[in-house]
């Protein structure tokens, strides 16, 4: 008998319960079973390349909710991870998206989009922006763009405001970087609220995931190298992320492309040891924290982003947060768990699919009678946050804001 | 194609390629793959097919392990998939209306606010839908007190093979206008005409659970513990058995803490009234006792439940994860006869040289006996073949049956006539000539 790494799927189908795309589409051809099954037929050769089949393939959220579930434990993952690179070398991918890519590759190149954007936007008539849309989502419910990057606001090292307790990296991801620096100013204020020397190494740029999901494995080759310079090896602080698919990358991605990229395997390692999502560490020191007893008293939901749970793995501690938060009152919805939609770039290739997802998350949050909706994952946050009602008065923001919120000013 | 409209067929080689398959190990292409949304679309559909003489194969969620919706000889998969609404729920008179789509899970959710259930639970029950289910004739762990997919059918309506709508039964649980030719659906895997709408009986929620978890040093003495058990009045909803090959792969994989050495344990369940589950759960103790039973465990929370469950759940898992491919089947003896098939099997195993565990639903005899194997090793999957041939013979010696809820299809067409009389078959194919002259619906099954 062969090895069991040449596992096979058993074709149960137990998978397509657990596909965000299947519920919405109730289509065999866009499950996790057909795309192994087609992944296959092209591997053996019994099936040739071609757009139909990049198409099939890529109509995926890449949310790792049926390799977390699948009984003879195959990695559809990273099986898919492969065969979208393929695929783009074999036939490109969409202007837009190779732009992205094109982008993320080079830190500058992110910078002055961000400007042009942003100057954009102020040029646009606001009726324009109300009518058009991208993806699912009006132009005019997307976030606003800051003058200045986040990590060019701050210095690279910010010392505590009180007795100093130890030192951590703060890894922060593109979306806050460039669209939510108030996410980076409240980690940054609860930290140094708890005691700790934020260091934010200058030399960071993309985590990459998003190129590698777009099959851009060269460009994506260069980022993860600054990454690992800018991070150090196995000695040093821990590598704090507030974005969990930027830390499923730090965690799990680089390891499984040591040999492809010729990766340090020691340092690549020692950063994975040292890498904790922002909310479990800050959710173990939270006594370290002291809430005024003016705290606001705030009623809040929270939507569980899929790379939290079946990338980055283990729980996302959110709930816990908000339990334990002085003023929050937390209204968990029946659905927190399922997938918005948003999935990197799929509520723009796939907007239908997308938004028939959203809309019974929008609806199952606005039905807890919840002020403040907090969410982990930026794509999520833009995605939910985009297809609020017009007029609803709900907010969607990063727990560590809802946390820094509570703290009021220093 | 015209009848459903472009965005609802499929015709490209990439499409079609996903539904050549169900989960069991054979494919074949069909030439169009069409998702009707109404009677009158199947019925449309169905009328062309006809005139045309183009095979018609119905399909559900493809969740299928014996190859039923796999279209043997091509023409169109009728997927049922996006014909998935709850038409009624009706607890006052105890029945729900769907269409052939809705998934089994589906179902459970939406009875359940009111208090109640639909009983067959197939493994595949979160993805499989009521129209598999029914062509099927599903079962699942509550069968052995509730029964299967059939006792639960009041009356569907069909597209024949001519395309004309009928309607068999009611909503009555009382019925006996004409023949049950409901019941002759059940299990006729698509065979007979395409089912458009079910009329499922549902009955209230169990107003409590208790689980134990009993082990045995001796085979006999789980065979003897289950008949005496029903013997003597109860009727648990599930009491399944696993073996000592597959406690110890559970053991090796998740470190649960089963005993090893023991010959195998029984998991037991039993629901109603409080203080009735409470008097059975102790006369079950006194019964599995008198029995030499080594260690009794009783969960009566639902972590505690989940407990003594997982190692029942995650079997599959675990068989599937020691080699590339994983093979089951499903033959069925009286209860009684349990412990002689289980040893069968084992020597069947020996004989062969194969890593085979044993699941059952002892309670109803259903066994399930789990095989890793490799589809590519050509020598190992002849080995595999030949041990299931002789689990089959075995199990006919036994007074047993071929499938107790996987179906027939492709998988054990072959070793239909092991169970059943020449004049038997002889009948069911002038049934299925009287109502499919020019065989179109689902060919290829059942010969």
């Amino acid at each position: 008998m062969s090895p069991t790494t040449l596992k096979n799927c058993g074709r149960c189908g137990l998978c397509l319960s657990a596909c965000p795309v299947y519920k919405v589409l109730k289509e065999e051809h866009a499950s996790p079973r057909a795309r192994l099954k087609l992944i296959q037929a092209y591997k053996t050769k019994t099936l040739p390349t071609s757009p139909v089949l990049q198409e099939l393939v890529s109509k995926c959220l890449m949310c790792g909710r049926c390799a977390a579930m699948c009984p003879s434990g195959i990695n559809h993952y990273g099986k898919f991870m492969e065969m979208r690179r393929e695929m783009a070398e074999a036939h490109g991918d969409k202007v837009e998206i190779r732009s992205l890519v094109f982008m993320l590759a080079r830190e500058y190149r992110l910078r002055a989009a961000a400007g042009v954007a942003r100057i954009g936007r102020g040029l646009l008539p606001s009726s324009f922006q109300k009518k058009s849309r991208l993806g699912n989502i009006p132009l005019d419910r997307f976030p606003e763009l800051p003058k200045t990057s986040f990590r060019e606001s701050l210095p690279e090292e910010i010392p505590p405001v009180r007795a100093e307790r130890g030192a951590v990296v703060y890894f922060t991801g593109c979306a806050t970087n460039f669209l939510f620096s108030d996410t980076g100013n409240a980690t940054v204020r609860v930290l140094t609220a708890m005691g700790y020397r934020v260091r934010i190494p200058k030399g960071q740029t993309c985590c990459a995931l998003p190129m590698l999901f777009h099959g851009a494995a060269d460009q994506a080759g260069n980022s993860i190298q600054a990454n690992i310079r800018a991070l150090g090896g196995a000695e040093g602080d821990p590598i704090l992320v507030d974005c969990a698919t930027c830390g499923t990358a730090l965690k799990k991605e680089y390891r499984l492309l040591c040999d492809t990229l010729h990766l340090d395997p020691e340092a690549v390692e020692g950063i994975a040891a040292r890498v904790s999502h922002i909310t479990p560490f800050v959710l173990e020191h939270l006594d370290e924290l002291e809430f005024p007893d003016t705290a606001k008293s705030l009623k809040v939901t929270s939507h569980t982003p899929c790379h939290r749970k079946h990338g980055f793995g283990g729980e996302d501690m959110v709930a816990q947060l908000l339990k334990q938060t002085p003023g929050v009152d937390y209204r968990p919805a029946p659905d927190a768990e399922e997938c918005c939609g948003g999935g990197g770039t799929f509520f723009y290739e796939y907007p239908e699919i997308s938004k028939k997802m959203v809309d019974k998350k929008v609806a199952s949050a606005q039905a807890t009678g919840a002020d403040i909706w907090v969410t982990d994952c930026p794509v999520c946050r833009i995605n939910l946050a985009g297809n609020l009602e017009g007029e609803s008065p709900m907010r969607v923001i990063h727990p560590l804001e809802l946390l820094a919120i509570q703290l009021g000013r220093p | 194609m015209d009848t459903v409209g472009k965005d609802r067929s499929l015709y490209r080689t990439e499409e079609l390629s996903c539904y050549a398959y169900d989960a069991f190990v054979a494919e074949s292409m069909p030439d169009l793959v069409l998702f009707p949304k109404t009677t009158e679309e199947v019925s449309a559909i169905m009328k062309t097919a006809s005139r045309h003489k183009v095979p018609i194969t119905g399909r559900g969620a493809g969740t299928s392990i014996c190859g039923a919706p796999v279209p043997v000889k091509h023409g169109v998969v009728v997927c049922f998939s996006k014909m998935d609404s709850i038409l009624e729920v009706n607890t006052r008179d105890r029945y729900a209306i769907v269409q052939p789509g809705v998934v089994n899970g589906d179902l459970q959710r939406a009875l359940a606010p009111f208090g109640f259930f639909y009983p067959p639970d197939p493994g595949s029950m979160e993805v499989s839908t009521i129209g598999g289910n029914v062509a099927l004739n599903a079962g699942g762990l509550r069968c052995l007190k509730y029964g299967v997919t059939a006792d639960y059918v009041l009356g569907m309506e069909v597209v024949l093979a001519s395309g004309k709508v009928v309607r068999f039964g009611s909503r009555n649980v009382k019925d006996v206008t004409g023949y049950r030719l409901s019941g002759l659906f059940c299990g006729s895997e698509g065979t007979l005409g395409l089912m458009t709408e079910v009329i499922l009986k549902v009955v209230p929620l169990p107003e409590t659970t208790r689980t134990l978890m009993v082990t045995f040093n001796h085979l006999d003495d789980t065979a003897k513990s289950v008949s005496d058990i029903i013997g003597s009045g109860i009727l648990p909803t599930a009491m399944e058995l696993l073996d000592k090959m597959t406690m110890n792969a559970i053991e090796d994989s998740a470190n649960l803490g089963l005993p090893r050495d023991a010959a195998g344990s029984l998991l037991i369940e039993v629901d109603g009234i409080k203080e009735a589950c409470e008097r059975e759960t102790e006369k079950i103790i006194r019964k599995v006792r008198d029995n030499h039973a080594a260690d009794i465990q009783v969960a009566e929370t639902k972590p505690e439940q989940d407990r003594l469950w997982t190692a029942r759940r995650s079997a599959y898992g675990v068989f599937a994860k020691l080699a590339p491919d994983i093979v089951t089947e499903d033959v069925t003896v009286p209860v009684s006869k349990v412990p002689e098939m289980v040893r069968a099997i084992e020597a069947i195993a020996k004989r062969h040289d194969l890593t085979m565990g044993v699941l059952a639903h002892a309670g109803d005899g259903n066994m399930h006996p789990l095989v890793p194997a490799d589809r590519k090793d050509v020598d190992h999957w002849g080995r595999v073949e030949l041990a299931f041939k002789e689990i089959f013979e075995a199990a006919a010696a036994l007074g047993g049956t071929l499938s107790g809820e996987h179906g027939i299809g492709i998988a054990k067409s072959p070793y239909l006539d092991l169970f059943m009389s020449r004049d038997s078959i002889e009948f069911m194919s002038v049934i299925k000539k009287a109502v499919d002259p020019d065989n179109l619906l689902n060919p290829g099954k059942f010969a």
